[in-house]
């Protein structure tokens, strides 16, 4: 009967074969071609190239750009899945409470998430822009000089992330809305026989039964603001130089404007595994903490 | 249920297997069978074809090339052209293209003919316009073996712009030195009480930056009687001498002549600016004032040579080409493609496409007819137009890092001689791969 | 109480709204209004609706995006489903490692496999074609649809599995007879979150959907956009006009979008 059992279900294992050839035509196959590509020194575009076996990769070691470009990734990617999931989380608590026109606010907090990313980047430039900027008119109201906000690297950095956590913080809420709405409400009315206070609830009962919402939101933000883009290219393009760049812009950019796809491959592949390293481990050990009701 | 779910999946399968079955229609048949069957008389003996063509420029001027490539459909009606024009990723996609050897048919070069495109093109030396190439533009589209590499349609002739009213308003002339330019630039600062900037640069958009080193590389390093252009094409340039110029666009920045969102203003905010009457200079080309045009019609801007920087030097322009149409030599047709091309060799379709850019023909048989800018091209019809700095003396990608690291100079994030270091770094590079 | 809670949640509303005041100002405002974006335009127009409308050939763009989601969107679902089946419920060494492979094909840089990519699909005569480009979405899509449906699935009470091998079924039927129906709320979700990836997708469709009959919107848009010129204002208004299909589509479907994530993903 065992034997039975097992033998049946890896023949179920039939079911991923149509995903994993998907995967293994349109993915695996084009990113070994892009491992080798790394191994080169090809520009891009045309025909002949040599290999020149891990010049690309050491160059990395030597080139200060990237220093700043992995350090704005990291913000990037761990400042916005912490606002996204802190934020989301308080929308979601907020809202999760008997108010009229609560699903009509979930809903417009829900939208921007429909505006491509960087028509959104778009709108956000013309916030932080110097001249007729919204933010230096209001400053302007308070007779306050304005300030060139996307001037400054490490600023433009952070008011990046924040545009990036006003669109996509919505998914996050909504993800949390859903797990509130799954804990049972007599968890919460056991408790408060016990005369337990709200915040010793949320300890104690929403947070740990929330986990899984959590493990969701974190492992999406974190490849989301790890491999940040579209925002990047429509407010600063990574400038003032390479000053607020990511390691996709600082890749799109060696790839074709320097015309180093090597080095581009490369930086790539540094990523990917930078990436895979940080998401896989999260939600190991995410996946580790939660409950099961 | 089982069935019901059954029944959808083979639903999406047959969809599917239809969808592709249109895709690969579309790829051989081309002409749709309205067309066909109200043509078949007079096409029969010829074979129908599809033409691919595409371009960088966009609005009017894409408009103008469209429309002069409908009326070729009109003239041959066995031809059909699939005209795209996807903008700011031109240059990306056609990349991506010569990498997978997959080119249009016919396509724009944008300045690159030679040194980017040149493996992929056809020699056109043998049509018939080529007799009427004009001799100023020549060189930038051929080699010294005799291979033609596109129709120049037109031919760019740059320098910085300026706003007629604003210098008359503040009693200023036309500057032909740097010296002169930047008292001017001074006189504007002082007499305008900071309201009114000398130079917009639209910085966050990296490539108006270096537009400025492209301009006053030529005269800084280039025009003069002494210079180093030899030293640049055999690798030997002495990357000490290249400090003054990253130098003089920082002493622009420090001494208060630019825009003071110059690091995140962006192309369409110099336009802006300039329509506004905010600034006085744009180091951009014709092209610029078309786009501030938009905005204020009634603004009054000419276009200036370059200002000379060596001592005894003249002004100069920079020029190559711009609108161009290539052919690809691996293009299955061939013959559709030379009489498509040729079709826009004839002079009044070159003539258009000039006007639309308010630039020179390519063409000597073709009349000057650039709209406002025409009297401009005129006077000054005696000043020498020398090739773009970075697409002679500079390899290939290297203008990306002009502009990267003047934002960063701009920004305080490194010094002059950084910047030269940077640019000998790619410089070698790049060398070395070719 | 009450006061401060309803200012709070009206602030809120407020807010999230303001990129489409702006987005909506861009697009009735003329190109020569160069007033602050954030100004509402004094004379409206709907010039830029009819320019962006005629010269990005928007009504053939959007067919091409109705399509193509259409068929992305069932074919992501179907074999995401399938996949997500024995990954969630036999999580042996040699799937548990199949599931991480398929989460890591959301790490890959675009980048990195765009030109390769481009490569063999050129070589399959798929540019320019509805089928590639369909493919090529729904690998990107699989990824998140296959790590949200094994979430869901887990939580799906095995007993019921049990309940129908009793029954006699084989785990094929249980899989189709059992799971399939439940996975209705959380295939909402997916619908919404994939749906939108591929109908706003630029990165690949600008390389793949070159010709004006097979283009979507945001490529038919990029062509308002050049190094020396542009039409912001074009785009803005071609932007909302592209927005409001997958708006109505979202509110359509939004009250099975909550529950899909209540009763799913979130379970674990």
């Amino acid at each position: 009967m065992k034997r039975k059992m097992l033998s049946s279900s890896t023949i179920l294992n039939v079911m991923y074969i149509p995903a994993l050839i998907f995967f293994a035509v349109f993915i695996f196959y084009p990113f070994i071609e892009g491992i080798r590509i790394s191994f080169t020194n090809w520009d891009g575009y045309s025909q002949q190239y040599s290999y020149v076996g891990f010049e690309k990769y050491w160059a990395m070691l030597s080139d200060k750009n990237i220093g700043t470009t992995i350090i704005n990734t990291i913000i990037f990617g761990f400042g916005s899945t912490i606002l996204q999931n802190v934020l989301g989380l308080a929308y979601a608590l907020f809202l999760d409470q008997q108010l009229r026109a609560k699903g009509f606010v979930r809903t417009i907090v829900y939208l921007p998430v429909i505006i491509s990313s960087l028509i959104m980047g778009y709108i956000w430039y013309f916030f932080f822009q110097f001249d007729g900027g919204a933010v230096n008119d209001i400053l302007a109201l308070f007779g306050a000089q304005p300030v060139d906000w996307l001037a400054s690297g490490p600023r433009a950095v952070w008011i990046i992330t924040f545009v990036n956590t006003f669109q996509f913080m919505g998914v996050a809420m909504t993800i949390f809305v859903a797990g509130l709405q799954s804990i049972p409400k007599d968890y919460y009315e056991a408790a408060s026989i016990d005369g337990a206070n709200w915040w010793s609830k949320f300890k104690n009962i929403t947070l740990p039964l929330l986990m899984p919402a959590i493990t969701v939101n974190v492992v999406l933000n974190i490849i989301g603001g790890l491999k940040l883009f579209d925002v990047i290219v429509a407010m600063t393009n990574g400038g003032p130089g390479y000053a607020s760049s990511s390691l996709s812009t600082m890749m799109y950019n060696l790839y074709f404007a320097r015309q180093d796809a090597g080095y581009a491959a490369a930086l790539g592949n540094v990523m990917f595994l930078f990436i895979a390293i940080v998401s896989i481990t999260s939600l190991i050990l995410l996946k580790r903490k939660e409950v099961k009701l | 249920m089982r069935k019901s779910w059954l029944s959808m999946i083979c639903l999406v399968l047959l969809l599917v297997t239809a969808l592709t079955a249109c895709g690969s229609n579309k790829n051989a048949g081309g002409n749709t069978a309205g067309n066909d069957t109200a043509n078949k008389a007079e096409t029969k003996s010829q074979e129908n074809v599809t033409l691919t063509v595409s371009t960088n420029v966009v609005g009017e001027q894409a408009k103008v090339l469209q429309d002069i490539s409908n009326k070729f459909m009109v003239d041959n009606p066995n031809i059909k052209v699939e005209f795209s024009a996807p903008g700011k990723d031109y240059e990306n996609m056609m990349k991506v293209k010569m990498a997978s050897q997959d080119m249009p048919d016919v396509f724009a070069t944008h300045g690159w003919s030679k040194n980017r495109y040149g493996e992929y093109l056809l020699d056109l030396s043998g049509e018939a316009w080529a007799n009427d190439l004009d001799p100023a533009i020549k060189p930038s589209v051929s080699d010294e073996t005799g291979k033609l590499y596109v129709l120049p349609m037109d031919q760019d002739k740059s320098g910085p712009v300026y706003n007629i009213d604003l210098l008359k308003e503040y009693g200023l002339e036309v500057p032909t030195t740097y010296d002169e330019f930047l008292a001017v630039a001074e006189a504007v600062k002082t007499k305008s009480n900071g309201n009114v900037v000398a130079v917009h640069i639209g910085g966050a958009d990296s490539w108006p930056i270096g537009q400025f080193f492209d301009f006053f590389a030529t005269p800084l390093l280039i025009s003069a009687e002494q210079n180093y252009s030899q030293a640049f094409l055999d690798g030997t340039f002495d990357w000490n001498e290249f400090d003054k110029l990253p130098q003089m666009l920082k002493d622009l920045q420090t001494n208060g002549y630019l825009n003071k969102d110059v690091l995140t203003a962006k192309y369409s905010d110099s336009a802006k600016a300039f329509a506004e009457g905010k600034a006085v200079f744009g180091v951009y080309g014709p092209y610029f004032i078309e786009e501030a045009k938009k905005i204020n019609p009634n603004l009054n801007a000419g276009l200036m040579p370059i200002p000379s920087i060596q001592a005894g030097d003249i002004p100069t322009f920079a020029g190559g080409e711009k609108t161009t149409w290539g052919i690809s030599k691996d293009s299955k047709n061939i013959d559709a493609a030379k009489k498509f091309v040729a079709y826009f060799a004839q002079s009044d379709n070159v003539s258009a496409v000039a006007k639309s850019n308010q630039l020179p023909p390519g063409l000597s048989n073709v009349a000057i007819d650039a709209g406002e800018l025409t009297a401009f091209y005129e006077q000054y019809k005696e000043t020498p137009v020398l090739p773009f700095f970075d697409r002679v003396y500079l390899p290939n990608g290297m203008w990306d890092v002009l502009c990267k690291n003047g934002q960063d100079i701009l920004a305080g994030g490194i010094d002059a001689r950084a910047y030269s270091e940077n640019m000998k770094k790619e410089f070698d590079r790049l060398r070395a791969t070719k | 109480m009450k006061t401060i809670k309803y200012s709070i949640l009206t602030l809120m509303g407020i807010v999230h709204l303001i990129p489409f005041y702006i987005l909506l100002s861009m697009a009735l405002k003329p190109s020569d209004d160069t007033s602050s974006k954030w100004v509402f335009p004094t004379n409206m127009t709907m010039d830029n609706f009819t320019n962006a409308w005629n010269q990005a050939h928007l009504s053939q763009a959007l067919v091409n995006n109705f399509i193509i989601t259409f068929c992305s969107v069932i074919l992501i679902v179907f074999i995401g489903a399938f996949a997500s089946y024995p990954l969630s419920r036999f999580p042996t060494k040699w799937n548990q490692f199949i599931y991480l492979l398929c989460i890591s094909c959301l790490i890959v840089p675009a980048l990195t496999i765009l030109v390769p990519l481009y490569s063999m699909i050129v070589d399959l005569g798929g540019i320019n074609t509805y089928w590639a480009a369909i493919l090529t979405q729904v690998t990107f899509q699989l990824p998140l649809t296959i790590f949200l449906f094994t979430g869901f699935i887990s939580s799906v009470p095995k007993e019921l599995d049990e309940a129908g091998l009793i029954d006699g079924c084989n785990k094929f039927a249980i899989f189709f007879r059992i799971i399939l129906p439940l996975l209705k709320p959380i295939t909402a979700t997916v619908i919404i979150l994939t749906g939108l990836n591929v109908w706003n997708d630029y990165q690949f469709s600008i390389f793949f959907l070159q010709r004006v009959s097979v283009q979507t919107i945001p490529v038919a848009l990029s062509q308002f956009i050049s190094q020396f010129q542009n039409q912001i204002s074009w785009v803005a208004a071609g932007c909302v006009i592209g927005m409001l299909p997958v708006t109505i589509l979202y509110l359509f479907l939004q009250k099975y979008f909550i529950r899909g994530l209540a009763d799913g993903a979130v379970k674990g």
